[in-house]
C-alpha cells in the first residue's frame, strides 16, 4: 500500500494523533530531565571546568577542593557573579589571587546568583565525595601540570596527541603544517572557526556548535554557548589557549582528545577571537529561527506537492480505494 | 512474408464451470514455492467482476499494453528516457494489495488448543509476513459475483453501457455471470517483452512461447506494468520476475500444458498456427475496430502452398506445418470466424482466443415449448442477459457487429442441430440463418462435433518441438544438454533464494 493510501484508508485518527503528541512529550521530558539533572554540575562544567579542579591541582585558576571552607560564602558567591567588578573595586584577596594567578583575572561568565550558589553546593559535594577526580573527567591529558605556569609556557606538550595513557594512539597524523602558516592571522582563524579550513587533526570546527555575532543568524550550533566574547571570557590569549589545548568541557573533550588542535591552529583561532570582542553578544535571532524553520516547513511542502505533480499518473491503490478500508 | 509457428491456444467460454481446477493444476506445478504464493499464472475470473489483480483491465492505472502514437504504437508504461529515468522506482507497479495477500492457516491450533467448550479455530496467518491476518481478499475474491455492488460495479467493461442496460444486469431475476479463465497470452506483440530494460524476456522463435530468463532478470519489473493483462509477476523471494511458460517442459514431451489438461469442462483447445511476422507493426497499429479483422488476416492458412514454401524457407519443420493444418484453434479463429482475442485494443495481438458465451439467452415457455427464439432468427441475442456492448468491450474492443456475428454463428449451430435432433424447429428457418451466417450444415456438423465430442487428441494438437534442432541451432552438439536439469536451464543454482 502506498503512504497516501495508509493515510486515507487504513490510518487511525486516534493513532495519528497519539503518535506525534507522544513523541513530542517523551521529548521534552527527556529535555527537562537533562535540565533538571544537576544544575549546580551542569554550571561547573560548562563555565568552571575549563580553568579549575576539584582536587585535581591548579589549572589556569586555582583546584577548588575545599574552597568552601577556606573562604567565606558570601564573597565566594559574590565573586563567582561579578569578579570583575570586585577586582575593580579592588577587593584584596581579589588582587592577592590574580596575582598569584599570573595576572590572568577570573572573567565575568554571566553566572547568577543562584547558579553560583548551586555550583559552590555542588563544589562543596564533590570535595567531601572523593580526594582525587576520578569521576570528573581529567582536565589535562597529561600527568597534571603543577602550576598554571607550566601548564601556559609548555603548551606544545598537550597538543601531542599521543601522551601517555589518556589517548591510546593516534591512528594517522597529517604532517604539520608549513611555517608560513604560523603567524596568528585573523583570516585563517576565522576559515578555521568555519570550517572552510579544516582542522590538521581533523577536529570539528567551531561553527558546528558555537555562534558568534561575526557570523550571525542561523549561521552556527547552539550546543555550545556563544564565543564572541570568549576571548576577554578565558582572559585573554593566555587563557584561552590553555582552554583550547586541553579542551576540558566533557563534551568538546569528547571530540578533541583524538584530534587536539595545533599550536599554530590555537594561536589563529586567537587571532580571530580577539577581534570578535568588540561585537556585542547577540541571543539566538527568534524571528529568524522562525523563518528558518518554516522555509524548511515550506520547502517540505512545495517538494511534496512537486512530486505528486510529476507522478501524478502513477499507479496508487486500486482495490483499497475500491473497498475503501 | 516472414511466416513463422505459434502456439495458439483457444477457450470456449460457453463450457467453463469455473471450477478453477485449471489454477489449482497450475499452482500445483509451477507457483508453489515462497516468493509465488500470491501469483496465478492461471486465474478465473467472474464477468462481470474486477479480476485479479482488481480491475486490471483499467489501463488508465495500470498503464499496460501500448497505446496508438503518429504512424505506429508505443507502450503505455514506458520508453527510453523514462524508462531510464524511473528504473529505480518505476511508478506504476501494482502492490500486494491489488493482488491480495496471500495467507494460509495455523493448523497445529486445531491440534494444540486446551480443551474447551468451543470448537477450537485455526487462526490465518500471512504467508508473507508469517503474522496473524485479516483476510479482505483472495485471488478470485468476487468470484459468482460475491461482493458484487462493490466489484461488479464496477467492472471497466461495463464503460459504453446505458444505464438501463447497466441496471438491468444486476437486477436479481436477470442476474447473469460468466467465467473468464485467462492465462497469459502469449503475444505476437508482447509489451513485457518490448519494456525489459535488461532483455530477459524473449518470444521463442520455434513456438512463440514468451519466457522470462531468470538468469538475466535483474528485477527492474517494467514488464510486471506493461503487460496489460497483468500476467507478469515478481517473486520477492528470489527478486525475479515470473510468468506463465505454457508448460513448455510438458509440449515439449508432447503433453499439453497442465491447466489444458486438467480442464473438467474441457474447454481448452491447443494448436499450431503460422502467421506473418512482417505484419505485425502495421497490424498492431490499425484502427481500433480493425483490429480483430486484421489479427485474423495475419494467421496463414496452412495449406496454401505459397505459406508452406514461406514457412519452410524460414526454418518451420514440415511436422510443424502438418501439424498447423488439424490445428483446432486455426479452425475456430480463421475458418470459422468464432474465436475473438481478448481486449485486442490492447494491441499486444494475443494469441489466446475465446468463444464469447452465448448463454444465457432469455426464453420463454410457449405450448410447453421452451422457446428462445420467438421473434426472428436472433431476435433472442438482444433479449440477451449479457448485453452484446458488454461482450464488445471483453473481445472485440468494442466493435458489437463483431461479436454478434460470432454468437450468431452459435446460435446457428445450435438451431441445426435442434432441428435435426428434436425436430421441433422449422427447416426452412434453419436454412435462412445458415444462409445469414454464411455456414453449411457440413461445417455446422464439425463445428458441433469439436465443441461437443472432442477427443484429447482433437483438442491438443501439439506440434514436435524439435527440440533437438533447437539445441543444434544454438549450441551446436544436441548432446550437451543431455541428463541437464531441463526446466529453466540453470546450469547453476541461481544466486538469491529458491
Ligand atoms: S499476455 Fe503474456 S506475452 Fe502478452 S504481454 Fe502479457 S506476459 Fe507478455
Ligand atoms: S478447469 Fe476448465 S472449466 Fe474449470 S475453471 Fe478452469 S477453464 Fe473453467
Amino acid at each position: 500500500m502506498t503512504i497516501s493510501g495508509f493515510l486515507r484508508f487504513r490510518a487511525k485518527v486516534p493513532k495519528m494523533v497519539f503518535l506525534p503528541i507522544g513523541s513530542l512529550m517523551i521529548w521534552l521530558l527527556c529535555l527537562s530531565h537533562s535540565v533538571q539533572a544537576s544544575e549546580g554540575e551542569q554550571a561547573y562544567q560548562l563555565k568552571c571546568m575549563a580553568c579549575h579542579t576539584i582536587g585535581g591541582g591548579k589549572l589556569v585558576g586555582p583546584d577548588l577542593k575545599g574552597v568552601n571552607a577556606l573562604r567565606d560564602h558570601d564573597w565566594l558567591v559574590r565573586w563567582t557573579v561579578a569578579p570583575d567588578k570586585m577586582l575593580a573595586e579592588g577587593d584584596a584577596l581579589a588582587k592577592q589571587l590574580l596575582q598569584e594567578y599570573n595576572n590572568i583575572p577570573m572573567p565575568n561568565l554571566g553566572v547568577s546568583e543562584a547558579e553560583a550558589k548551586s555550583i559552590l553546593a555542588y563544589i562543596e559535594a564533590k570535595s567531601g565525595e572523593v580526594s582525587e577526580p576520578t569521576t570528573s573527567p581529567q582536565p589535562v591529558p597529561t600527568s597534571s601540570p603543577e602550576s598554571g605556569d607550566e601548564l601556559v609556557t609548555k603548551p606544545t606538550t598537550l597538543s601531542k596527541p599521543a601522551s601517555a595513557g589518556q589517548v591510546k594512539e593516534a591512528p594517522w597524523k597529517k604532517p604539520v603544517l608549513t611555517s608560513s602558516d604560523d603567524t596568528p592571522n585573523f583570516d585563517i582563524g576565522r576559515a578555521l572557526y568555519l570550517g572552510q579550513r579544516s582542522f590538521t587533526n581533523g577536529g570539528t570546527a567551531c561553527i558546528t556548535c558555537h555562534r558568534n555575532t561575526d557570523i550571525g543568524g542561523l549561521g552556527g550550533g547552539t550546543l555550545g554557548p556563544d564565543l564572541t566574547k570568549v576571548y576577554s571570557r578565558y582572559g585573554g590569549n593566555i587563557g584561552l589557549t590553555s582552554v583550547l589545548l586541553s579542551t576540558p568541557f566533557p563534551t568538546m573533550r569528547g571530540v578533541f582528545v583524538k584530534k587536539p588542535l595545533l599550536d599554530s591552529e590555537v594561536a589563529h583561532l586567537n587571532a580571530y577571537f580577539a577581534e570578535t570582542v568588540s561585537l556585542e553578544e547577540e541571543p539566538v535571532n527568534v524571528v529568524f529561527l522562525v523563518i528558518g524553520i518554516g522555509m524548511g516547513i515550506a520547502g517540505f511542502i512545495i517538494l511534496y506537492i512537486l512530486m505528486h505533480l510529476i507522478w501524478k499518473d502513477r499507479l496508487t491503490d486500486v482495490r483499497i480505494a475500491l473497498v475503501g478500508r | 512474408m516472414d511466416v513463422r509457428a505459434q502456439v495458439s491456444m483457444m477457450f470456449h467460454l460457453d463450457k467453463c464451470i469455473g471450477c478453477h481446477t485449471c489454477s489449482v493444476a497450475c499452482k500445483n506445478i509451477w507457483t508453489d514455492r515462497q516468493g509465488t504464493e500470491y501469483m496465478w499464472w492461471n486465474n478465473v475470473e467472474t464477468k462481470p467482476g474486477t479480476g485479479y489483480p482488481t480491475k486490471w483491465e483499467d489501463q488508465e492505472k495500470y498503464k499496460g499494453g501500448w497505446e496508438p502514437k503518429e504512424q505506429t504504437i508505443k507502450l503505455r508504461a514506458t520508453d527510453k528516457f523514462r524508462g531510464l529515468a524511473n528504473i529505480f522506482h518505476q511508478p506504476h507497479l501494482p502492490t500486494i494489495d491489488d493482488y491480495y495477500e496471500p495467507w494460509t492457516y495455523k493448523y497445529s491450533d486445531l491440534f494444540d488448543a486446551p480443551a474447551g467448550d468451543d470448537q477450537p479455530t485455526a487462526r490465518p496467518i500471512s504467508l508473507i509476513t508469517g503474522e496473524n491476518m485479516d483476510i479482505n481478499a483472495g485471488p478470485n475474491w468476487d468470484d459468482d459475483l460475491s461482493g458484487s455492488t462493490v466489484y461488479a460495479n464496477n467492472d471497466p467493461n461495463l464503460e459504453n453501457l446505458s444505464d438501463g442496460e447497466k441496471q438491468a444486469l444486476f437486477e436479481i431475476e436477470r442476474l447473469v455471470f460468466f467465467y473468464l479463465p485467462r492465462i497469459c497470452n502469449h503475444c505476437l506483440n508482447p509489451a513485457c517483452v518490448a519494456s525489459c530494460p535488461s532483455g530477459a524476456l524473449y518470444k521463442r522463435g520455434e513456438d512463440g512461447i514468451v519466457l522470462l530468463d531468470q538468469n538475466v532478470c535483474r528485477a527492474w519489473r517494467f514488464c510486471v506494468s506493461a503487460c496489460p493483462y497483468k500476467k507478469t509477476y515478481f517473486n520477492w523471494k528470489t527478486g525475479k520476475s515470473e510468468k506463465c511458460i505454457l508448460c513448455f517442459p510438458r509440449l515439449e514431451t508432447g503433453q499439453p500444458p497442465a491447466c489444458f489438461h486438467s480442464c473438467v469442462g474441457r474447454i481448452r483447445y491447443l494448436g499450431v498456427v503460422l502467421y506473418d511476422a512482417d505484419k505485425i507493426e502495421e497490424y498492431a497499429s490499425a484502427p481500433k475496430e480493425d483490429l480483430v479483422r486484421l489479427q485474423r488476416e495475419m494467421i496463414l492458412d496452412p495449406s496454401d502452398p505459397e505459406v508452406i514454401k514461406q514457412a519452410e524457407k524460414n526454418g518451420v519443420h514440415f511436422s510443424v506445418i502438418e501439424s498447423a493444418k488439424k490445428s483446432p484453434v486455426y479452425k475456430f479463429v480463421k475458418e470459422w470466424g468464432m474465436a475473438l482475442p481478448l481486449h485486442p485494443e490492447y494491441r499486444t495481438l494475443p494469441m489466446l482466443f475465446y468463444i464469447p458465451p452465448l448463454l444465457p439467452v432469455l426464453g420463454h415457455v410457449e405450448n410447453g415449448v421452451y422457446n428462445v427464439d420467438a421473434e426472428g432468427y436472433f431476435g433472442s441475442l438482444d433479449k440477451a442477459r449479457v448485453p452484446m456492448q458488454y461482450l464488445a468491450n471483453l473481445f472485440t474492443a468494442g466493435n458489437e457487429e463483431q461479436v454478434r456475428t460470432v454468437l450468431e454463428k452459435l446460435l446457428a449451430v445450435r438451431m441445426y442441430k435442434r432441428s435435426e435432433q428434436v425436430d421441433d424447429i422449422k427447416p426452412s428457418l434453419v436454412e435462412d440463418m445458415l444462409k445469414k451466417t454464411g455456414l453449411t450444415p457440413e461445417t455446422c456438423e464439425e463445428i458441433y462435433r469439436l465443441t461437443s465430442l472432442p477427443t484429447f487428441d482433437e483438442r491438443f494438437v501439439i506440434p514436435p518441438m524439435h527440440r533437438e534442432y533447437a539445441a543444434e541451432l544454438m549450441a551446436g552438439d544436441p548432446y550437451l544438454f543431455k541428463a541437464e536439469a531441463g526446466v529453466g536451464g540453470f546450469k547453476d543454482r541461481p544466486d538469491r533464494g529458491l
